[in-house]
């Protein structure tokens, strides 16, 4: 459903992805982990049409991004790191303005709606303006807003930034939801609990490389043969220091 | 199409939706808005019906001055308007965040971009459309308008003629992002001011040569040389030519050249209008992705920056906290080529006109003219100091944006915020007025009351407008918007705008009372000295410009310690 052969973006004289290729089957729930800086936001905005990398192809279901990016974007669903979102309209107007942009019928776009309302529990606050909503109730909006269409793939950059722990369960369900119905989730994260908890598969990428890939298991696998367990394997790999001059008994 | 309709649609959703859910103190504040604007818009149609029916009186030289200057003021306007639609291009059109969420949606480029550019035009435009619109409706009714008449001039004449500036505009932001790789865009909005400048530079020297000449009576051959002087605004290849061409022949009834400046006007708006959805078609993705990667290559880079607030720096006399604010509106100031850019173009203009002045000037002697020319500059210089002091003045609050948080929770007192922005906005007006005050009295040739007359109200209309734009900028602050711009044409700017514009008026009106009596006095000493008219004026100023000074800053700083952040 994904695919990234031999992506290359720098921006000045730092390469922000460099040679990156990356594949992620159908139904599949993948975890693109990696530190701040690592590349995976100008992954992220490349697959979704919005940077174009220098070399190198992105394809999803099957569509060239750049070749033909209105029909590949009709594919994803997309949660950005900073979701915009517009602060005067209903959660109900904007999720029919979220639909038209990908052209839904009326009597289609009213059957969606209900669904996610009645998914998410927002029957009551339908109709009241999305200033008035707590942030977890904005994260049900965009998060309903990104699926109105049923996309075959639902991109999600950084969703646990800044959430409560109410809000983070909130939309980890909602993330594990939309991958049991079959669609396609690719997560940006560095948090490796999340990572851990919810995919099927994960990337690990820092310097714009991808350093491994795998499912858990094989993860574990090879983290366990260098004598560390993810987190340490993870922090090996992105460059990441330990605290090492912390007294005994206080490293975890 | 159906997709940019659809957009706008929602747009449009969003804005009454907003009407709709006004709750009890919202609509008070709103009709109390309203009814500001309205009499707003009263007083400009009335102050300058008053003095369109003046110049009316003055049989065919009253018309040649009305129509100079309508030709003068849309010429401003015109390139207020491209560097306005500039400015406001860089946020609306590529550091938006909802650029970028359309641009992840299915939407085209192409739509993308026509929801972007009606956005910008309206967001440049709207608050000089309002306060433009009086000034017709005065011309309009001294000359006789129809009713259609006016709606064709709204329709057919000012809705193309603000569509060519905006294109302008949008194209120079096209072009400066993606020239973005090879010139940063701070040297490209350097070299566009520059160019801008130098191009009115030029104008309006070439235009000197061309002189207007009408050998009539000596009393009229002053005017003649003011005239001559502002000949250079009737540039015919310029769409503020047409326009005012437009009004003039409506007036004249000359219906046939008429319809050749309206179609001037329509086939050029619609041929900017074409070229430029065909420069974005293919190239306002590009400018927009090398917009995005200018600004991670300048995250990323390490500039090492000169010192240049070495001034505030040996500042030791002012306290640090007050110290360490000016210093950041300074840095923040001279950082955002937008803001200083648009100030050095205004005060180019300024100079410009100052120079200008010595054209018409050198040899007036009539005490008559010598006042008329002289209150005409009063007004002016007025008008163009409220322009500034909305212009930059009324955001500084609101620029503070997000991050005030740090300020409101430091030690230091939010007042002290507050007093900091007057002080720095006040003494940089009052040099700006002593300068403007000084030079043109003496292109002028003024003396006597006039020159202390004009040399003290321009310094008193400094600080009352300062005050006026600073209060109102904490009444109405608008701390989630980035674009200076922006924010001066918000409800509260263009309410701040016809504040200032109507003071501006009254400063002219009760600075009249006095000149009148008094050059009347001087013609004919025989009549005594108009004591009683000028304690009046004077007193009359005295309490306008208390109360435009304490009681917005008053308000504001009230306004801005009962906020929650």
């Amino acid at each position: 459903m994904i695919e990234l052969s031999n992506i290359c973006k720098s921006y000045g004289k730092k390469k922000a992805v460099d040679n990156l290729s990356l594949s992620v089957g159908k139904g599949e729930f993948f975890g693109f982990l990696g530190p701040n800086g690592a590349g995976k936001t100008t992954t992220i905005r490349i697959m979704t049409g919005l940077l174009r990398p220098e070399s190198g192809t992105t394809k999803i279901c099957g569509i060239d991004v750049m070749k033909n990016p209105e029909m590949a974007k009709m594919k994803i669903g997309y949660v950005p790191d900073a979701p915009y979102i517009y602060e005067k309209l209903t959660a109900r107007e904007y999720l029919e303005f979220t639909g038209g942009l990908y052209n839904l019928t009326p009597e289609k776009l009213k059957v969606q709606i209900e669904w996610i309302f009645e998914l998410f529990g927002m029957d009551g606050w339908a109709d009241r303006r999305c200033e008035e909503y707590s942030h977890g109730m904005r994260q049900k909006v965009i998060f309903g807003a990104a699926f109105v269409h049923e996309p075959e793939v639902l991109i999600v950059d950084e969703p646990m930034v800044g959430l409560d722990p109410q809000s983070m369960r909130l939309v980890k369900d909602m993330l594990k939801l939309f991958s049991n119905q079959g669609t396609t989730v690719f997560v940006s994260t560095h948090t490796l609990s999340v990572a851990e908890e919810l995919c099927d598969r994960i990337g690990i990428v820092t310097n714009g490389r991808l350093a491994v890939c795998g499912t858990l298991p094989e993860l574990y696998k090879a983290a366990a043969s260098e004598g560390e367990n993810l987190e340490g394997l993870f922090l090996d790999l992105t460059g990441g220091a330990r605290p090492a001059n912390l007294p005994p008994g206080i490293l975890i | 199409m159906n997709r940019t309709l659809h957009i706008l649609r929602y747009k449009m959703v969003a804005i009454s939706s907003y009407f709709k859910n006004m709750n009890g103190e919202r609509t008070i504040k709103g009709l109390a808005e309203l009814f500001v604007l309205i009499c707003f818009f009263s007083g400009t149609l009335f102050f300058f019906y008053r003095i369109f029916n003046y110049l009316a009186s003055l049989t065919d030289i009253g018309y040649l001055v009305m129509n100079k200057i309508i030709s003068l003021g849309f010429l401003a306007i015109f390139v207020m308007l491209v560097i306005s639609n500039l400015v406001t291009a860089i946020t609306t059109l590529y550091r938006s965040q909802e650029t970028a969420y359309l641009l992840s949606t299915p939407a085209t480029y192409r739509q993308v971009f026509m929801v972007k550019f009606i956005d910008n035009i309206v967001f440049s435009t709207w608050a000089v459309l309002a306060l433009v619109l009086p000034v017709v409706v005065a011309y309009g009714l001294v000359r006789g308008f129809a009713f259609w008449e006016y709606i064709f001039e709204l329709f057919c004449v000012m809705i193309p003629f603000v569509i060519i500036p905006g294109c302008i505009g949008v194209g120079f932001a096209i072009f400066m992002f993606l020239a973005s790789h090879k010139i940063s865009p701070k040297t490209l909005i350097h070299l566009i001011t520059s160019a801008m400048v130098l191009g009115v530079a030029l104008y309006f020297k070439l235009g000197q040569s061309t002189s207007l000449t009408i050998n009539v009576v000596s009393d009229w051959r002053v005017l003649n040389r003011y005239l001559s002087s502002l000949e250079a605004t009737s540039f015919a290849f310029l769409p503020s030519f047409w326009v005012s061409e437009t009004l003039r022949l409506i007036a004249i009834g000359a219906s046939n050249t008429l319809f050749i400046y309206m179609l001037a006007l329509v086939s050029s708006a619609i041929i900017i209008l074409n070229a430029i959805f065909l420069i974005a078609d293919r190239f306002y993705y590009p400018s927009w992705l090398a917009s995005l990667e200018y600004h991670e290559s300048i995250t990323q880079k390490v500039v090492k920056r000169k010192r240049r607030t070495s001034l505030i720096k040996h500042s030791n006399w002012l306290p640090s906290d007050f110290r360490a604010v000016l210093a950041k509106d300074i840095k923040l100031f001279l950082r955002e080529p937008a803001q200083w850019a648009q100030f050095m173009v205004l005060l180019v203009l300024l100079l410009l006109y100052l120079v200008n002045l010595k054209f018409f000037c050198n040899n007036v002697k009539e005490t008559y003219w010598k006042t008329f020319i002289g209150f005409t500059n009063f007004a002016f210089l007025g008008f163009i100091l409220a322009t500034i002091s909305v212009r930059f003045v009324f955001p500084t609050i609101s620029l503070e944006g997000r991050p005030f948080w740090a300020i409101v929770s430091s030690p230091m007192r939010v007042s002290r915020v507050y007093w900091a922005k007057f002080w720095l906005a006040f003494l940089i007006f009052l040099l700006i007025s002593v300068v403007l005050a000084f030079v043109s009295n003496i292109m002028l040739g003024l003396q006597g009351i006039l020159m202390v007359l004009t040399f003290f109200s321009i310094l008193l209309m400094s600080m009352s407008l300062v005050s006026l734009s600073v209060g109102m900028g904490a009444i109405y602050p608008r701390f989630e918007e980035r674009n200076p711009v922006k924010i001066a044409s918000s409800v509260g700017g263009i309410l701040t705008t016809a504040l200032s514009l109507t003071y501006v008026g009254l400063m002219v009106v009760f600075a009249a009372l006095p000149v009148q009596k008094y050059t009347i006095y001087k013609m004919d000493p025989t009549i005594p000295f108009p004591t009683f008219e000028v304690t009046l004026s004077f007193a009359m100023m005295a309490i306008l410009n208390l109360a435009i000074i304490v009681v917005p800053l008053r308000m504001g700083y009230l306004s801005l310690i009962k906020r929650d952040y």
